[in-house]
This record gives C-alpha cells, structure tokens and sequence, in this order.
C-alpha cells in the first residue's frame, strides 16, 4: 500500500511543477489576442520545437504504440513512416504562413484561408471541423490520464478524479497563459517524456530478454516472427495489405502538416530561420518512436495475451519489481504526454471557435481584442467541460471519431498548397473541393464496404476535393489581381 | 524553378516511396536483424535518417536563411 502513495507523490510533484511552468510565462505575455493565441510571434527554436514535437506524441504515443507494436507487430512502423515526409510541407509553407501573419494579422490557420479565398463560409467550415475533431482528441487524452492514475494507484483513485486533476491544472495554464504557458510546459514535458521513454525501452529488454537484439532474436526465432514482417498485422490479427498500409501512411502523411493546432504554430514563430530550424530538427523529436514501440515489442513473448492492448505498457509495470520511483517517473511522463498534448488542442479548439466561428455571426459582440480574449478563454471552460463529460460520463464510442479524423484533415492539404502556388484557385473551387472531400471520406469511413478498393477512405476524398478543386476553380472567376499577388509573393 | 529545388522534390518522392509500396515491400522482411533490430524496422529509421540529411542539406544551402531573419532573434 505505502508504494503508490510514493508514486502519487512523484506524479503530484510533476503536476506542481508543470503549473509553475504553465503559469510565469504568462506574466510576460501583451494582453492581447495575438498574445493568448499566438505569443505575441516571439518564439524561439527551443520553444517551438517542443511544442511541436509534444503536441503530437499524445498518450496514444506512450499507450497507444506500444500497444500497436504489442499486437499488430510491424504495422505499428507506419506510426513513424507518416511523419517523416509529413512534417516536410511546412518548411515552405510555415515561413510564407508567419509572414502574411505578421503583417495581416492572422494568428489561426482558418484566417489565412479565408483571405485568400475570400469567403467567410470556409472559415466557419474549418472552425466546425476543427472542434469535431478536436473534442473526442481532448476526451482521449483525458482518459489516458485518469486511466494512469486509477491503474497505478490500484483502484484508489477514480479516473473522474485522476482526469480531473490532471486537467484543472492545464485548464488554469491555458486559461491564464494561452500559448506561452503551452509551449514552456511542452518543453519541460517533452524533454522529461523523450527521457523516459529512452530509459524504459532499453531497460525494460535488458531486464526480461538480456538486450534488445536478443529480446528481436527471440521473437524472429519464434511462431510469432511474423508480425516483425512489414507490413504487420491488423487489428483482428490478420496480415495487413500493403494498399491498406501505403495509403494510410500517405493520408496521414498528407493531414500532418495541416492539423490546425499544428499549423497554427506558424504564426508563433519569431524569425523564418526558427521556423526552418523546427522542421529541419523534427525527425530528431520522431526518434523517440523507437523505444517507445520497442516497449511494445518486449512485451509479446514475456506477457502475451494482454487484452486491451493499450494497456501493454501499465500491464508490464505492475509485473515487474521494479523501484518504486522509476514506475512513478514513467507515470508521470505518461502524464506528461497526455496533457503535452491536451494544453495544445485545449487553446487551439478555443481560439478557433472563437475567432474562426463566433466572431463571424456576432462581429458587434467580440469586436474589440480585449472581448475576444475573454470569449476564447470562457470557451477554454467550456470544451474542458465538454470533453471531461464525455471522458468521465459518457458511453460513446468517440475512438472511432478519431480515427476517422486523420481523412478529414488531410482534406486541407489542397487548399493550403493552392493558396500559394495556384493563382487560380478560388472560392467557389476551395468551398466544393474541401466540402466533397469531407462527404466523400466520410461516406467510405461509415461504409468501408463501399470502397472500389481497399484504400484509406482519405485518399477518395483527396481524389474528389482535387478534383472539385481544379476544375470548379478553372470554370469560375479566379481572385482578384492584388489579392493572389500577396500570396504569390508571401 | 531552382536545380537545388528540383533535387530536393526528386529526393523527398524517393523517400517517400521507400515507406510505401512498392519500395518498402522490397525491405520489409524480419532478416537480417541490423544491430539487432529487424530489417523491416531498421529501415524505417534508416530512411527516417535520410530524411533528416535531406532537409538539413536543402537548409544549409538555403540562400533565404541569411537574409530574412527577423530582428526578434533570441535563442
């Protein structure tokens, strides 16, 4: 009983640090929107860097892969191949997007869009994508968190209480630093996160098989060798297609640069060379993948038949003795990469509903700074409450939401590469090719039996929004002059 | 558009097509094991390395990085 009263302690410790860390920066930040959301575009390449990385290895990182690896093998590679193209766009697209930000104003990704196409319906349609999206996003890593706490306490504390600490103390930072408190707590987490994962996955081999060749040895020497084979297995056991596999990577790859809390990250960026310098040493941040699915794959011959597989990584804690303060640090990074990720999308669902959708219909009501900062941060509350209801009470099966959110915002990729370099591309193209998109994914998602072959529902909707794009663009009239010239020359 | 550029593209379609079919079904066996890590898993890091190289080049040899830095820089 006396040792997770040890590991409590560890993991509140975390959890007070992280607050300070959440808290100070935002004494420093102007009282304005550009500040909540944006930081005010001062920061530097340490800032961002974590930000970036943190925001997306999430607790499906620290549970979700090892779980992959655990029961689908080799399929679980494709959580590290998609990112390694996918960050690439942004190398382009980032510095141009920081700059037209920095003399228009903008400070989401919606805005720019909006702009260049000139219509304030896509506006209105991303913001509503984005808290789609956003929500069940939020609800995961909420009950990632609780799920850790209840688990390591050995029932003691009930996850609504575990989410809901974790996540009053991201509330506050969000509420009262914006984005500099998200991104100085993303660096404190993302480096105490990287650690942890590097130390278990060596550790973890060494301990049960001798080391990680020998741990790979085993499993290549046994009937389960084949999972090790590219690439992999599915979620029912059966080995996966390389269709299923390639056109996964390539729509993930595809959404990953214009995930809006992700993109939106632009505009926070102090100077083009911070910029550059993010997405040059990104890959660095994706080596971390490594032992994190290496933990996965220590645990298919030492525990097999862990049912759910998510919960490989608490499961392996609990079996071995090990020192009761390694098991409360790997809680606390578990933590860490679920709140990492939490505070991110947290103030982007805000500052995107506010300013993207709210803004729109009552323009009299948030016409000034000072409202809109005050609105994004009531919204701020609000979604808390919403996903912690849906995290704590609710019986909805919102993973399936997820997982088909990948397709639907891959969607924005044409309309982002257009804006910079197709001077034809206009409203009436971008409203039908990104709406198609949308319906299509969704109609080969709901009914997977529909599709002519076994691609991801993503690459369809690609298929129809280029398309749709293209060609409604060509039969309209293009934007005006002066308009594609500030884009052309961003 | 410039040389740099268009090695940069070619390179990066390379690449990408080593993570997918059908390069990647040509590497995707569990031997030999590579430090020992799988063949399959070895080369998703290999080319994850590769990657990284490519873009740390295109930035080295990017004439914009000198000139249009903002006066905020601070690391």
């Amino acid at each position: 009983m006396e040792g997770w009263i040890t590991i409590l302690i560890i993991c509140g410790i975390y959890l007070a640090l992280t607050l300070a860390m959440g808290i100070i920066p935002g004494l420093r930040i102007s009282e304005s929107v550009t500040g909540f959301v944006a930081g005010d575009r001062s920061m530097n390449l340490l800032i961002l860097y974590f930000v970036m990385g943190a925001s997306i290895f999430s607790s499906f990182a620290f549970l979700g892969g090892p779980g992959w690896a655990y029961s689908r093998g080799a399929a679980a590679f494709y959580i590290i191949a998609y990112g390694i193209t996918g960050m690439i766009p942004l190398y382009f697209f980032g510095p141009k997007v920081r700059r037209l930000g920095e003399k228009f104003g903008f400070v989401t990704q919606a805005e720019i869009l909006e702009d260049r196409y000139d219509s304030r319906a896509l506006s209105v349609i991303l913001a509503v994508v984005s808290i789609i999206v956003f929500i069940p996003y939020l609800t995961l890593q909420m009950k990632g968190a609780g799920y850790v706490l209840t688990t390591i306490s050995e029932g003691a504390i009930p996850g609504w209480l575990g989410a809901g600490i974790a996540y009053l103390v991201v509330l506050i930072y969000v509420f009262f630093s914006g984005v500099m408190g998200v991104g100085w707590t993303n660096t404190f987490q993302g480096i105490f996160m990287m650690v942890i994962a590097w130390f278990i996955g060596l550790y973890l081999p060494y301990e049960l098989f001798g080391g990680v060749g020998e741990m790979f040895t085993k499993i290549a020497e046994s009937d389960k060798s084949t999972m090790l084979t590219a690439p992999g297995l599915t979620t029912g056991g059966q080995p996966w297609d390389w269709w299923g596999f390639s056109s996964a990577v390539i729509v993930s790859a595809v959404g990953f640069s214009v995930w809006p809390h992700f993109f939106m990250r632009a505009f926070a960026a102090n100077s083009d060379r911070t910029m550059k310098l993010t997405i040059v040493l990104y890959p660095t941040f994706q080596l971390f993948l490594v032992p994190i699915l290496i933990i996965g794959f220590t645990a298919v011959l030492a525990y097999p038949g862990i049912e759910p597989a998510d919960t490989i990584l608490p499961y392996v804690l609990t079996q071995l003795d090990l020192p009761i303060v390694i098991i409360g640090l790997v809680c606390a990074g578990t933590l860490a990469a679920s709140m990492s990720s939490g505070d991110a999308i947290l103030h982007s669902a805000a500052s995107i509903g506010i300013r993207d959708g709210v803004a729109k219909f009552l323009p009299d009501h948030l016409n000034t700074d000072h409202k809109q900062r005050k609105y994004i941060r009531i919204l701020v509350i609000v979604i808390s409450l919403i996903a912690y209801y849906f995290a704590v009470f609710s019986e909805v099966p919102i993973v399936n939401l997820l997982l088909g959110s990948y397709g639907g915002v891959a969607q924005i990729f044409p309309l982002v590469f257009c804006m910079f370099y197709w001077k034809r591309a206009n409203r009436a193209g971008a409203l039908s090719g990104l709406l198609a998109g949308l319906a299509v994914t969704l109609l080969f998602l709901f009914y997977p039996e529909w599709r002519p072959f076994p691609l991801h529902e993503g690459i369809y909707g690609l298929i129809a929004n280029i398309i749709l794009l293209i060609t409604v663009s060509l039969a309209t009239q293009p934007e005006s002059e002066e308009r594609i010239q500030r884009y052309r020359n961003a | 558009m410039s040389r740099r550029k268009i090695i940069f593209l070619v390179l990066l379609l390379i690449i990408q097509l080593c993570l997918i079919w059908p390069v990647y079904p040509l590497f995707s066996n569990v031997h030999p094991l590579i430090l020992g890590i799988p063949f399959s898993f070895a080369w998703v890091i290999f080319v994850l390395l590769s990657a990284f190289l490519l873009v740390l080049w295109y930035y080295l040899t990017d004439p914009e990085v000198d000139s249009s830095s903002s006066s905020s820089e601070v690391e």
